[in-house]
């Protein structure tokens, strides 16, 4: 019996291994890190009184700690809108969650964790895309920042990052023909667990500068009398080299239930960084987009018509980086808004920054 | 098999781990690079306090520890390249990689040795790697211009570059008296 217990506590030993073969190469850190963005928003509908807006969007504090090469934590807490009151505002855990990171191929994570969909859900902070505020695919369609309690196993192999989450779903009667998905997401806040989302992603990065991936999501979404299955199914590029940014997503959305049958949308991003030309560090990038999307693009219903959601819009700007980290923005965009076409003209600045 | 020799496989096996995955991967790396016929000396070298300040200030990122995995390769009984060992921090774990610098402290090759973090492997990719080959220093590899960024793993790009900046310089004055 003794030499039994012998056997198995050396198993546990050889199974500890990643502990004691880190040798002298490394030391348990712990680091900050963070970003934040105030934005200035100027609005004009055709036929109506303009706005102005001032807003410290977000401020975020990240936080990880690795315990060992194998083993960290991650977190994430957001400060949105600089203040929260009643319903104004939001404090949230953003991203918490502890990393077993086996090897390049295999890793796992629990705890509050980031759906794995386009471009921007994962890659959030603001020196990462061309516009001021998020572009509009990543609020309608994609409902970033979509993030919830969950586990995942992702790996990367030969060039291609693969992930597979499964956690908390979205709520079927928090969906709306104006917001698609997005006020379905539970946020992590004492979640309901009866029908899980899964979600898988795929992308492939071996080429410099190259970013081509599709994801789908899943989810049996749960509703108080009847349950509203949502299958979102997603494809990105985005090619960024020599100066030159070239980026484009699409999705759609299906719905099982309900009055809103399709939600789809897709937009593109061409910009170069004129800073090469002069030589100068600054980078200086004018750009421009297009992104149509319509949240309602299919329904079945008296009071709704497929047009009373559709978007389209034109949007030119200018982000300038003095450094990699800090970003400088404006942006012109003309919004075409429903069955009626109603024209909003729109002018944001804002000034980002991650470290 | 009986059960005392299983034992003693066990905690061999862990020695032999312990013995140093980092440092096998590297040497079977350089014997790679320079074929098996090469004569390789290393060492820990500890960087002398005043040098290592110097260095950080320039690069404005600190090492890893105080001191890094120095390698001389012969062939034909002549030193002909130099490399280092070192760490940077990725997100929060350390990033191992290596840098093979010639005689004229060019850069001839730059691996990735060991990865820990979720996000940012694309900078194993080979096609990324190369792109530091044939380069000195410092105002030769400036991100975006003659580096290429990568969407997702800018942390562990902006870290490595400063990193291979911070090798580039320590080997010059190691080897250069620079």
């Amino acid at each position: 019996m003794k030499n039994i217990y012998i056997l198995f506590l050396s198993f546990l030993f050889l199974l500890n291994i990643n502990l004691f073969s880190q040798d002298d190469f490394f030391i348990s850190t712990s680091k900050i890190g963070g970003y934040g963005e105030v934005h200035y928003n100027y609005e004009k509908p055709e036929n109506g009184k303009s706005k102005n807006v001032l807003d410290f969007h977000r401020f975020v504090l990240f936080y990880s700690h690795a315990w060992n090469e194998k083993w960290s934590l991650k977190a994430e807490v957001e400060l949105e809108h600089n203040l929260v009151v009643a319903d104004d505002g939001e404090l949230e855990l953003e991203q918490a969650y502890v990393n077993y990171h086996y090897a390049n191929w295999l890793g796992f994570k629990a705890g509050v964790i980031l759906v794995s969909s386009g471009l921007i859900n994962e890659f959030h902070e603001p020196p990462l895309f061309l516009s001021v505020e998020r572009p509009d695919y990543h609020n309608k369609i994609i409902p970033t920042t979509w993030f919830g309690n969950g586990i995942s196993v992702y790996g990367n192999y030969s060039g291609f990052n693969y992930s597979l989450n499964i956690m908390e779903g979205l709520l079927a009667d928090k969906f709306s023909a104006s917001s698609g998905i997005r006020n379905g997401r539970q946020k992590g806040f004492k979640s309901n667990a009866d029908n899980l989302l899964y979600n898988f992603s795929l992308d492939y990065t071996k080429i410099s500068g190259l970013k081509l991936g599709a994801s789908l999501v899943y989810n049996n979404s749960t509703g108080e009398i009847e349950n509203n299955a949502v299958t979102l199914l997603e494809g990105h590029f985005s090619y960024q080299k020599n100066g030159l940014v070239l980026l484009g997503e699409f999705a759609n959305i299906n719905y099982s239930n309900g009055e809103i049958k399709k939600s789809n949308g897709f937009y593109f991003d061409l910009g170069y960084d004129i800073g090469r030309l002069f030589e100068i560090p600054t980078q200086v990038i004018p750009f421009g987009r297009f992104t149509n999307y319509n949240t309602a693009a299919e329904v079945e219903s008296v009071s709704l018509n497929d047009n009373d959601f559709k978007t389209s819009k034109w949007m030119f700007g200018l982000a300038v980086k003095p450094i990699d980290e800090v970003v400088i923005k404006i942006d012109y965009s003309q919004r075409t808004f429903g069955s009626n076409d109603e024209k909003t003209d729109l002018i944001n600045a804002g000034l980002g920054y991650m470290f | 098999m009986n059960l005392k020799k299983m034992i003693i496989i066990n905690f061999a096996l862990v020695a032999v781990l312990i013995a140093g995955e980092l440092k096998d991967k590297t040497d079977a790396h350089l014997r790679k690079f320079f074929g098996e016929e090469c004569v390789i000396d290393s060492k820990k070298y500890i960087i002398p306090q005043e040098l290592k300040s110097k260095i950080e200030n320039l690069t404005q990122q600190r090492f890893y520890t105080d001191f890094v995995f120095l390698y001389f390769v012969k062939n034909n009984d002549k030193i002909n390249s130099y490399a280092i060992l070192d760490n940077v921090i990725g997100k929060v774990q350390p990033i191992t990689f290596l840098v093979i610098y010639d005689s004229n402290f060019a850069i001839s090759d730059f691996q990735i040795i060991k990865y820990r973090e979720e996000h940012g492997g694309e900078v194993q990719n080979e096609s990324w790697r190369n792109q530091f080959i044939g380069k000195r220093a410092n105002s030769e590899f400036t991100i975006n211009e003659n580096i290429d960024g990568i969407t997702g793993a800018t942390i562990s790009v902006k870290s490595l570059i400063k990193g291979i900046n911070k090798t580039s310089l320590l080997i010059r004055s190691i080897v250069g008296n620079e």
